[in-house]
């Protein structure tokens, strides 16, 4: 094995703990959870088989394992963002509809 | 059929101001308003950090204060709601900047209340008097284009923070951007309601202070680029 595939394995296992604590201090939702551990232990994986990645990127017709990586990362990066610009406004949404009552009740009671 | 009295119809007329650090020129737009037999003031502090709640307090308006800044949307939503809750029967939503005046408001609300227009709109470009700076004048033009079309609504001044609204308007017309973007919503409600509108001449004032607060060219576009989004993918 060579010493870069120790480090994956290594952050395949930190991410985990990482994620795993979270979970248990309720800091994430169990999908969050039970996604992040898929990421987790892909790495782990990739980490053990390097070549796993080549293999499969001849298979799709992509010049590198590292480019199909760099590939999936960035779809699954621009999903997340996404998700997050959607709950950012549910959010802001939210705030609103309690400042507003919050107004609204205060001015009544006077 | 009995006739009106004069003026007797502003007892009917609320007037919403949504404010934010305001302190230096709210005191003289609720002078401005009383002085013109305005009496229904409700004014929506939105998180001001200065001393325009306390301004409008001793002014003997409606205040109403938002724990945090919302933006000018949300706080029109929250005067608006207020006003409805008070039975208005002709809301007219009116800046805190000192931009409007209070004389503009008679030919806003009577068609409401005599010739049952839903919503009257002011528009800076029907009269000539208004001393609009000219890329001012090139960015709300383009607005106007933009807006019709969005909305599919005729219009000459898209964001004129003057407008009057009926009881019924005000119910029907849902604003659900906190930002400036509401001045184009409300016009895309105006055609989701089939709501019948005209638009009046009035008077807009800038200075150097209205001018730094009012529209940057780039907000125009990212306030363009939201009505997309909204066409596009709904509430």
């Amino acid at each position: 094995m060579q010493p870069f595939q120790y480090i994956v394995i290594f952050c395949g296992l930190f991410f985990m703990y990482v994620i795993k604590n979270f979970y248990i201090r309720d800091k994430i939702k169990k999908e969050t959870y039970i996604f992040f551990m898929f990421v987790s232990f892909s790495l782990i994986l990739i980490g053990i088989y390097p070549t796993l990645t080549s293999t499969i990127s001849r298979l799709l017709g992509i010049g590198r394992g590292v480019d199909l990586l760099i590939y999936i990362s960035l779809l699954i990066i621009f999903y997340l963002l996404i998700r997050i610009f959607v709950k950012q406004k549910d959010l802001e949404d939210q705030i609103s509809k309690i400042v507003e009552e919050l107004a609204l009740e205060r001015v009544k009671k006077k | 059929m009995q006739v009106p009295v004069k003026d007797d119809f502003k007892k009917e007329v609320f007037i919403v101001i949504p404010a934010y650090n305001e302190e230096k020129n709210i005191g003289k737009v609720i002078e401005d308003l009383h002085k013109h037999g305005y009496k229904n003031i409700i004014v929506v502090d939105d998180g001001s950090i200065d001393k325009t709640y306390e301004i409008a307090k001793r002014k003997g308006c409606m205040v109403l204060r938002h724990i945090t800044n919302l933006g000018q949307g949300a706080a029109l939503r929250t005067g608006i709601k207020y006003a409805l809750l008070k039975n208005a029967k002709v809301i007219v939503t009116f800046d805190a900047d000192g931009q409007h005046l209070a004389k503009d408001i008679e030919n806003l609300v009577k068609p409401i209340i005599f010739d049952d227009y839903d919503v009257v709109l002011g528009s800076r470009f029907l009269k000539k008097d208004s001393n609009i700076p000219i890329i001012r004048k090139i960015v709300l033009k383009l607005g106007v284009l933009f807006t019709r079309l969005i909305s599919g609504i005729k219009v000459t001044d898209t964001h004129n923070g003057l407008r009057a609204l009926s009881n019924y308007a005000a119910k029907k017309i849902k604003i659900t951007m906190n930002g400036m973007t509401h001045a184009s919503e409300i016009l895309d409600e105006i055609v989701r309601n089939n709501l019948k509108y005209k638009e009046v001449p009035v008077t807009i004032l800038y200075n150097d202070e209205t001018l730094k607060k009012g529209q940057s060219s780039l907000n125009s576009i990212r306030i363009a680029i939201k009505m997309i989004n909204k066409k596009l993918f709904g509430r």
